[in-house]
C-alpha cells in the first residue's frame, strides 16, 4: 500500500486509536506519570513493558510481510546523540509530562496548558536542526 | 482508582498500533519523526513538487490527446507492461500531509476519550504538577521548557517512547535500548529528585 485513500484512512484510524488509548489509560495525566516514575504505582510501567513484549512478537511476523519488511529490517545506528538526547528528552518528559504522542492527545483532550508544552516541543524540534547543523554535525544515519 | 484502563488493556492497545502501523503504512510507528516532518519546510516543498509533477503529467496527456486525438491514447496500451517495482529497501517516509493527518487524528482520539469520560477541557495539569510547580509562571515554564526539551531531545536521540521504546526495542536494536534506558532512567531520577525536594 503506497499512498492513496486507504493508506490515509489507516493513518487516521491508527492515530485515533493511539490518542484514545493514551487518554483512557491515563498516560496523559501528569499525576499518573509521576506515580510511574516514582514507583508509587506500577500500572503504566506494566503498560509499557507489556506493549514492548507484544510489539516484539508482532514485529517478527511483520518482518515477513512484503511492503512492511523494509521498515522492520532497517537498523538503528548508535551516534553521539543517542544517549545524550535520551537524557534531554527524559528531563523534559518528567517536567512536562508529555512525550510526543501524549502531547497531541493532551491537546485533543482540551487541556489548555498542554498548548504551552506543544509550543515548546515545536520550538525544540525545529531548533534542533539549526543546532545540529551548526554545532553537532555528527552523522545521524538518516537519508 | 481513577477509572483508567487496566495495564493489560493499555499494553494491548499500544502494541496494536505499533504492529499495525508498519503493516498498513510501510513505516515503523514513531511519533517524534512525524512531528519533525510536520514542521519541516523541505517536507512541504517535497509534497508541492510531487503535486506539480502530477499536474505536469496530466497536462502532457491532455496535450497529447489534443494534438493526436483519442487514438494516440491507446498506443501505450500495446506497449509491454512496465516491470513490477522491486521491494523497497528503505521504508517510505510520511509526507507532510500524512504527518499532520496522524497528529490531528491523535488529538481527535484524545478528544473522544475526554468527552466520553466527561473531562474534556481543563486548565488543570493535576495535583502533583501543581504541588511541584504551582499555578503561575513556574508551572508554565515547566511545561514550555519541558516541552522544548522533549522536542529537542527526541530529535537528538532520533526517537521517543514509540519510535525507540516500542518499535526500536521491539526489534532488539541496541541504539533503542540505550536511548530508552536513557530517557526512562532520566525520567525516573528527575521525578524522584523533584518529589523529594519539592513535595
Amino acid at each position: 500500500m503506497k499512498t492513496g485513500p486507504s493508506r490515509n484512512a489507516a493513518i487516521a484510524a491508527l492515530g485515533l486509536l493511539l490518542g484514545f488509548s493514551l487518554s483512557q489509560m491515563g498516560f496523559t495525566d501528569y499525576d499518573q506519570l509521576h506515580a510511574m516514575f516514582t514507583f508509587a504505582d506500577l500500572r503504566l510501567f506494566l503498560v509499557f513493558v507489556g506493549a514492548l513484549g507484544l510489539t516484539a512478537v508482532g514485529l517478527r511476523f511483520v518482518a515477513r510481510v512484503p511492503g512492511a519488511a523494509a521498515a522492520v529490517r532497517e537498523p538503528r545506528a548508535i551516534h553521539p546523540g543517542t544517549v545524550a538526547g535520551g537524557v534531554v528528552f527524559g528531563l523534559g518528559w518528567a517536567l512536562s509530562g508529555a512525550c510526543p504522542g501524549v502531547l497531541f492527545a493532551q491537546v485533543g483532550e482540551g487541556r489548555a496548558l498542554a498548548l504551552f508544552s506543544f509550543a515548546g516541543a515545536a520550538l525544540g524540534t525545529v531548533s534542533y536542526r539549526f543546532v545540529h547543523a551548526r554545532f553537532f554535525k555528527w552523522d545521524r544515519h538518516q537519508c | 482508582m481513577t477509572g483508567y484502563w487496566p495495564w493489560w488493556l493499555g499494553a494491548f492497545a499500544l502494541a496494536t498500533v505499533a504492529v499495525l502501523h508498519p503493516l498498513l503504512t510501510g513505516r515503523l510507528f514513531g511519533v517524534s519523526g512525524l512531528f519533525s516532518r510536520a514542521l519541516s519546510p523541505s517536507a512541504l516543498k517535497e509534497e508541492r513538487a510531487l503535486a506539480a509533477i502530477g499536474d505536469m503529467e496530466k497536462a502532457m496527456l491532455e496535450a497529447t490527446r489534443a494534438e493526436f486525438g483519442e487514438a494516440a491514447m491507446t498506443v501505450a496500451a500495446n506497449d509491454p507492461p512496465a516491470p513490477e517495482p522491486s521491494e523497497p529497501t528503505i521504508a517510505p517516509r510520511f509526507s507532510f500531509r500524512a504527518s499532520w493527518l496522524f497528529i490531528v487524528a491523535i488529538a481527535a482520539g484524545g478528544a473522544l476519550s475526554a468527552v466520553i469520560s466527561s473531562r474534556f477541557g481543563t486548565t488543570e495539569m493535576g495535583n502533583v504538577h501543581r504541588a511541584l510547580f504551582g499555578d503561575g509562571a513556574l508551572a508554565l515554564l515547566s511545561l514550555f521548557g519541558g516541552g522544548f526539551l522533549v522536542g529537542f531531545g527526541t530529535q537528538m536521540t532520533g526517537g521517543c517512547t514509540s519510535g525507540h521504546g516500542l518499535s526500536g526495542c521491539g526489534r532488539m536494536q541496541a541504539a533503542s535500548f540505550l536511548a530508552t534506558a536513557a530517557f526512562y532512567g532520566t525520567g525516573i531520577v528527575v521525578s524522584l529528585v523533584l518529589a523529594s525536594v519539592l513535595l
